[in-house]
């Protein structure tokens, strides 16, 4: 028995000689969005966000931004430290922007620190923005109405519409993979605020300078996979539109596996009707117009859409991926030669559910 | 010589089925996934149902081994090979149990450095766990068991978690199947015994097994859910991750726990991993205990002062190897080694056996 007790109190003592460094919440400088950018030369100016704990139960947490300019990603780090009175850590990093410079010449360094770092989350927001992710950040520290992080926010709540799940995961799942590319969200800073522009599109790590706007995000997620949620606008005629809700929409592809590929995107959209101008909903007939209406409308935009990718040789929908999982023996570099000419067709099937609760 | 345990030390049959499964569970289940689909990529998980099932065919060799005279494999060395050469094979079966014991105690603290706390010294964590599995040991091979039955109990709703990746999973990526040479799948397979090696401890614990006819379907119970799980660890994994993406992955599992959101905790890996201690202590345990009680039944050795040694010398080996190049290392000596123990050193000591037993018999 004093044995056992003996080794019990051994373990304890020395347990602690772990040399384990303790993490204290008032300590610490925890950053929330890191923001890189292109800084000539092969230098980067990052910045970065930081919560700082304030004495009081009940006070905010007050936030500062630090900047500095260095030649790697994780040495800003280090840089800020010279100016900061606490240890700046990334556990709770929320974000990670990059300016629209130093993404087209490619952003994959920058993301790759996070990847190797085990405190940094796999939901960990990434986003490109239109102009200097220094803006964004310093907004960001103005942001104090808001208790979160308002860029993470932002992103994640127009992740249920408008925009696809992009976060860590999701960039090096597409940028690793063959024949696909990885899609970011697009911020613009608009005079105290942050917006979503769009959506990026990247060749690999780059992104090529082109994005999807807002309104069509509701488009790419019809192509980019099943989902529920997002209102579009579709002009019916001439000062008429129409606004459909999405309820559910789900989308299949078809490639074709003769020696001539061609692919086929079938979607499935079930909707309902939220505002209409000068139509009458009470009718059937007018109601399976409005549906081939849709239908006409959702098909071209598609089609331009898809056009887009092939003009500009990027894949964000995974189409040479699909044909990959739909074709034995499947050759992947001759895919990147025949892929902007392949020919590709659409088809919508749009079916009107609900139209409010009145008649 | 064949002493047998007293009727007090042993354990009901179907703990075989825990000890089995538990064995083979350890470690490496948290990275298995990129080693396997290196030749045979997102068909691998063919792959380890082959793997498993040859594994099954010699598990069911070993019990055939093992049930004509109800003995362990110190005497079954020196029944076939003669008291000298028996020994000596005997020696190298203890050094490869101590060799599995070193990779596991290894590769945890490893994962514990890497993705908990950087700047920890793992001396001293060696040596706390030390302390714990020799007060584990100490207490006999029911306490072993019960530790093992209750490492699968903690372990075992981690597989839960599988739920939070396959909201984001590409099914996609597992089609076309068979898309790879056999040879390849084959050759992935081969990558997988890695992760069924531990079974073979039955050798040294088939005396403290009631009824031990009625284990051996147990253990192949045991194997079989091991099959599965990793089955479904691998099956999760290729579809969240592609495939390059994987390659670059050196923990898949445990990066499928990051991801795990649940409102009370942001990041579950370091539960996870913490959780996993009760999935690792057993392993190390059954390793030392089966070691020493080799070290006793072929030295008449007291197996208290012979595990402190042993402990020791376990200690003093996964001290020795630091960087993750020499983690690597032993984990691909171990591969090899149980590669070829489990494929051709057992069925020959079967047939050898059988033969000897034979010619015994009608020479009394």
């Amino acid at each position: 028995m004093t044995k056992k007790l003996i080794i019990f109190i051994i373990s304890f003592l020395v347990l602690t000689g772990c040399g384990v460094q303790d993490n204290i919440l008032e300590d610490l400088l925890l950053a929330e969005v890191t923001g890189y950018d292109a800084a000539g030369k092969n230098q980067i100016r990052g910045s970065t966000v930081v919560a700082v704990s304030q004495s009081g139960e009940k006070s905010q947490m007050g936030k500062e931004v630090y900047a500095a300019t260095t030649h790697t990603g994780k040495n800003f780090i280090q840089k800020t430290e010279a100016e900061a009175s606490k240890r700046l850590v990334g556990g709770r990093l929320q974000a990670v922007v990059y300016g629209e410079e130093l993404a087209k010449q490619g952003i994959y360094d920058y993301v790759d620190t996070y990847r190797r770092d085990p405190a940094i989350g796999r939901n960990l927001y990434l986003a490109v923005v239109d102009g200097k992710a220094e803006d964004i950040v310093k907004i960001e520290s103005k942001m104090l109405k808001t208790p979160d992080v308002k860029t993470k926010e932002l992103i994640e709540q127009n992740s249920q519409a408008n925009l696809p799940e992009t976060n860590l995961h999701t960039f090096l799942y597409y940028y690793y993979g063959d024949n696909m590319d990885p899609v970011m969200p697009l911020l613009k800073q608009e005079k105290d605020h942050i917006r979503v522009k769009g959506i990026a599109l990247f060749k690999n790590d780059k992104y090529i300078g082109k994005h999807i706007p807002y309104e069509d995000g509701f488009l790419f997620k019809m192509l980019y996979g099943n989902f529920k949620n997002g209102i579009y606008e579709i002009r019916l005629k001439e000062n008429s539109y129409m606004n459909i809700q999405n309820i559910s929409s789900s989308v299949e592809y078809n490639i074709n596996t003769n020696k001539k590929p061609a692919a086929n995107i079938s979607v499935h959209i079930e909707g309902s009707v939220v505002e209409v101008q000068d139509v009458d909903l009470k009718k059937r007939s007018v109601i399976s117009k409005l549906e081939r209406d849709a239908e006409k409308v959702f098909q071209k935009n598609l089609k331009k859409m898809v056009r887009m990718f092939q003009d500009n040789d990027v894949d964000p929908l995974a189409l040479g991926d699909k044909a990959r999982s739909q074709i034995r023996r499947f050759d992947k570099k001759h895919w990147y030669d025949i892929y902007p000419s392949i020919p590709v067709t659409v088809h919508v099937k749009v079916k009107l559910v609900q139209e409010g609760i009145t008649e | 010589m064949d002493i047998q345990p007293k009727e007090n030390r042993k354990v009901s049959a179907y703990y075989a089925m825990f000890l089995i499964h538990k064995m083979q569970l350890g470690v490496g289940i948290l990275g298995f996934e990129r080693v396997i689909a290196k030749y045979a990529e997102y068909d691998a998980w063919i792959s380890i149902i082959i793997g498993g099932l040859s594994v099954h065919v010699i598990l069911w060799l070993s019990f055939r081994i093992l049930h004509k005279d109800g003995n362990d494999i110190v005497s079954i060395h020196q029944f076939t090979f003669g008291k000298w050469i028996g020994g000596v094979v005997t020696v190298f079966f203890i050094l490869y149990i101590l060799l599995i014991t070193v990779t596991i105690l290894r590769t945890y603290i490893e994962v514990i450095q890497v993705w908990m706390f950087p700047g920890l010294n793992a001396y001293v964590l060696m040596i706390v766990l030390g302390l714990l599995v020799y007060s584990f040991v100490i207490g006999g091979f029911r306490v072993i068991a019960g530790a093992a039955f209750m490492g699968i109990l903690i372990t075992l709703p981690l597989l839960l978690l599988k739920y939070f990746p396959l909201q984001q999973a590409h099914f996609s990526n597992l089609a076309p199947v068979f898309n790879h040479s056999i040879k390849d799948i084959l050759l992935s397979a081969k990558t997988m015994t890695l992760n069924y090696i531990g079974f073979e401890l039955v050798f040294m614990f088939y005396p403290f097994l009631n009824q031990p006819r009625k284990a051996e379907k147990w253990a192949h119970f045991g194997h079989a859910f091991s099959i599965f799980i990793y089955l479904v660890s691998a099956l999760v994994s290729f579809v969240y991750f592609s495939q390059d993406q994987l390659k670059h992955s050196v923990w898949a599992t445990l990066t499928l726990w990051k991801i795990v959101d649940l409102p009370f905790v942001e990041r579950f890996e370091y539960v996870g991993i913490s959780m996993w201690l009760f999935g690792v202590i057993p392993n190390i345990c059954l390793g030392l205990w089966a070691a020493s009680r080799a070290v006793k039944r072929l030295f008449y050795f007291e197996q208290r002062k012979s595990l402190i040694y042993l402990l020791a010398i376990v200690l003093m080996c996964s001290m020795y190897f630091e960087t993750r190049q020499q983690v690597d290392l032993i984990n691909t000596i171990l591969s090899r080694m149980g590669f070829w123990i489990m494929y051709f050193y057992i069925p020959i000591l079967f047939v050898l056996y059988t033969v000897v037993h034979k010619v015994r018999k009608k020479t009394p």
